[in-house]
């Protein structure tokens, strides 16, 4: 998969800190597309966007985690912004409860405001679905709340989403570098695999929104290029320290990256053990200390989240016995068979003498993976147009075949290695979502994963592209890129439409 | 120049692209105009045949065409009339009629909206009371408890509306973007308004070119890379 051609000549000074012009300008385009989803989106319409901001706030105003006893779970600022606007009542009914339009109401919500008794923004901080997430992500978010601190809850809103666009610019390089990395040095594979990690529009639409999963995100692309330079190099110190670093955060970031460890381990046995034989040993000292960098924080959190009296860790059903108001009755554990059965019924169709486990309408894995995936916006009730679902199946089959096809014929064991690296990493996140919402569905909460919750594995898909690519005659090569990037801003603009023709027509 | 001959189909793609999205654009939606905003999220009232529920005042901006209501029969086609009243004398001004079947279960949100077209347009900023007479079946009524202080529905419980969605014109999507790009532009920060998303929509149709740009760069990157190998 790598370096089959020479790689690019190395720049020197201060030019090899600039981009190269192809990333600079794809970059841009990232970015404008960035801050478009940001406007658009009306306010708190993205999944959980009313609990996660309520965790920023606060953070920001006091420091404290949500979850304080006898809190209500939103600030009276929040409550009163959300309600002027109308965000509860239309979270899942765009079509009937679409934001107030009024001018009249908008203006009364800004002479409250500004009246000599402005609603608090301390007041909150009451338990709410996002209390149980480590800090991590919320507290890059409060740099973009405390840029328009003294604005209205909407300014500091909006000012988070803003600054989600450097997470997925974060993660478009991310894509850049993997790709430059796995499929070597080579601009329009590159360039193919960042477009897809940076203009995926479900990835546009949960990055900019005010969500850990838009760090989540960028922090995975990242690790999955550490991870890569870690096998590649041979576990070379600094590679070492910045996966574990990387894996650290990601895991302070969101529960779901406890995914990470194990293909995380993986890389680091397989780059230590590519190592000659007399320089495993002094090896050793290094990996022992970044696996502090990774171990120390994590255990950090557990332990101050313990002493709180809070889960650290987002809690699954079966795990923790009783849901938040802690009256549920005894959760149910995993029943291997059961699970067999529910994974079947997720991907195939249901056998006659299996007992039904669907909780989609269509196939699971084309309603959620597919369609979720793809682009369903708002709280997942904007849908893209019927044929651009399809599309999609067809196109990520397509894509998924030709990869495998074209990774059949790799024999190098680095190759091979960086494989069972990006392999791990994925079955380690569907294994991860598929635990959860099967004790989910079993213990009676319904339906938990996601289309947005395989985001994290973006730069995969990214590199599947890339190697696509990378495997047509030079001449169609770049029209091969083109259409790619042509395809994603098409979707873009379709998904951005649908959005405003949902909220505002 | 091999690199040109290359990249050129990309423009091919992008002008495509952009024709196909402008085509699109130009397809007609009908504008909501008001919008009460009690969300379709349960069953308020159930309407028996010759069963009659009313709602208002409401006050639209523009003149309204079409009245849209949100449930689904419960057996059957149900048949409803939609009368559009003056809420103060209550006569009709218009009146449209909407047919409905059985919702599926888990059907999408959209699969439970009707929309009665009514036979004449009623004229803007007047206020209005719409009712709904079911004729032959029987229709659950979607709703939720009253968002509006000032709507009341008749004949059920109080403290709940029906959710009510007034339509307008028939626009294509392009020519709405003024209207949609205003509403946008509220409940933002104080420095963004209409032309915030004139520009972002004009940047969007620059990142078409900006798109062919990086591919033209970066296949002339990979190509002095091989000249230098070989």
């Amino acid at each position: 998969m790598q370096r089959s051609v020479p790689a690019a000549p190395e720049r020197g000074g201060l030019r090899r800190l600039a981009p190269p012009k192809s990333l600079a300008v794809l970059l841009v385009v990232v970015m404008l597309v960035g801050l478009a989803w940001a406007l658009v989106v009306p306010p708190w319409q993205s999944p959980d966007e009313i609990a996660h901001f309520a965790y920023t706030q606060t953070l920001a105003e006091s420091f404290r985690l949500p979850g304080i006893p006898g809190r209500p779970e939103e600030s009276s600022d929040q409550s009163v912004a959300d309600a002027a606007v109308g965000a509860g009542p239309g979270t899942f009914y765009p079509q009937s409860a679409p934001p107030d339009w009024n001018r009249s109401d908008y203006a009364a919500y800004l002479a409250r405001e500004r009246g000599a008794h402005p609603p608090s923004k301390s007041n909150g901080g009451g338990g709410n679905p996002a209390s149980s997430n480590p800090p991590l992500y919320y507290l890059f978010a409060d740099v973009g709340y405390l840029i328009d601190h003294s604005g209205t809850a909407f300014g500091r809103l909006y000012a988070i989403r803003i600054s989600g666009v450097l997470l997925v610019l974060l993660t478009t390089v991310g894509g850049w570098l993997l790709a430059g990395e796995t499929l070597g040095r080579r601009r329009l594979p590159q360039l193919a695999c960042a477009a897809v990690a940076g203009l995926l529009p479900m990835n546009t639409f949960i990055s900019t929104s005010v969500n850990p999963d838009a760090l989540l995100i960028a922090l995975w692309t990242l690790a999955l290029w550490v991870g890569a330079r870690v096998i590649n190099h041979r576990a070379r110190g600094w590679d070492v320290l910045a996966l574990c670093a990387l894996t650290a955060s990601a895991i302070l970031t969101k529960a779901t990256s406890y995914a990470l460890v194990a293909p995380v381990l993986l890389a680091l046995i397989i780059g230590w053990r590519r190592r000659p034989a007399s320089e495993r040993g002094p090896a050793l000292k290094p990996m022992a200390a970044a696996g502090v960098v990774l171990v120390v924080p994590v255990l950090g959190w557990l332990a101050l989240a313990h002493s709180l009296g809070r889960a650290g860790i987002n809690s699954i059903p079966s795990s923790s016995g009783a849901s938040a108001s802690g009256a549920s009755p005894p959760a149910r554990s995993v029943n291997i068979r059961q699970f067999l059965s529910y994974l079947w019924q997720f991907y195939l169709p249901r056998l006659p003498f299996l007992t039904p486990f669907r909780s989609t309408r269509q196939l699971p894995v084309y309603d959620i993976w597919v369609q979720q995936g793809a682009g369903t916006f708002g709280w997942l009730v904007v849908y893209l147009p019927q044929w651009l679902y399809t599309a999609a199946a067809i196109a990520g089959a397509g894509v998924g075949i030709a990869a495998v096809g074209l990774l059949s014929r790799l024999h190098i064991r680095k190759h091979l290695a960086l494989l069972a690296f990006f392999a791990l990493t994925l079955l380690a996140l569907l294994v991860l979502l598929h635990v959860s919402d099967y004790l989910s569905i079993i213990n009676g909460d319904g339906q938990f994963v996601q289309g947005r919750y395989l985001l994290p594995v973006v730069g995969l898909l990214g590199l599947a592209v890339g190697l696509i690519v990378r495997a047509t005659p030079m001449p169609a090569r770049p029209s091969a890129c083109g259409l790619v990037i042509t395809v994603l801003l098409a979707v873009q603009a379709i998904s951005l439409a649908a959005v405003v023709q949902a909220y505002y027509l | 120049m091999s690199v040109w001959r290359g990249w050129l189909p990309c423009v091919g793609f992008a002008l495509l692209a952009v024709v196909g999205l402008v085509v699109a654009g130009s397809q007609s939606i009908t504008l909501r105009v008001l919008a009460l905003g009690a969300p379709s999220e349960s069953q308020i009232a159930i309407l028996h045949p010759h069963g009659a529920v009313c709602e208002g005042p409401v006050t639209s901006p523009s003149p309204v065409r079409d009245v849209r209501i949100f449930g689904a029969s419960t057996g059957g086609r149900a048949r409803l009339t939609v009368d559009v009243q003056d809420a103060d004398t209550h006569r009709v001004l218009a009146s449209g009629n909407l047919e409905a079947l059985p919702a599926e279960i888990g059907a999408a949100p959209t699969a439970i909206e009707h929309t009665a077209q009514l036979k004449r347009a009623v004229p803007g900023n007047r206020r209005l009371r719409i009712c709904l007479t079911e004729a032959v079946n029987t229709f659950s009524l979607e709703g939720s408890s009253a968002i509006n202080p000032k709507v009341e529905m008749t004949g059920k419980t109080k403290g709940e509306e029906f959710s009510l969605v007034l339509l307008g014109d028939k626009r294509s999507l392009l020519s709405s973007l003024s209207t949609a790009f205003t509403r946008a532009s509220l409940w933002r920060p104080s420095w963004v308004g209409s032309w915030t998303f004139w520009a972002l929509a004009i940047g969007l149709l620059t990142t078409f070119g900006l798109g062919v740009g990086a591919v033209a760069s970066a296949a002339a990157d990979d190509e002095e890379q091989d000249r230098a190998a070989s």
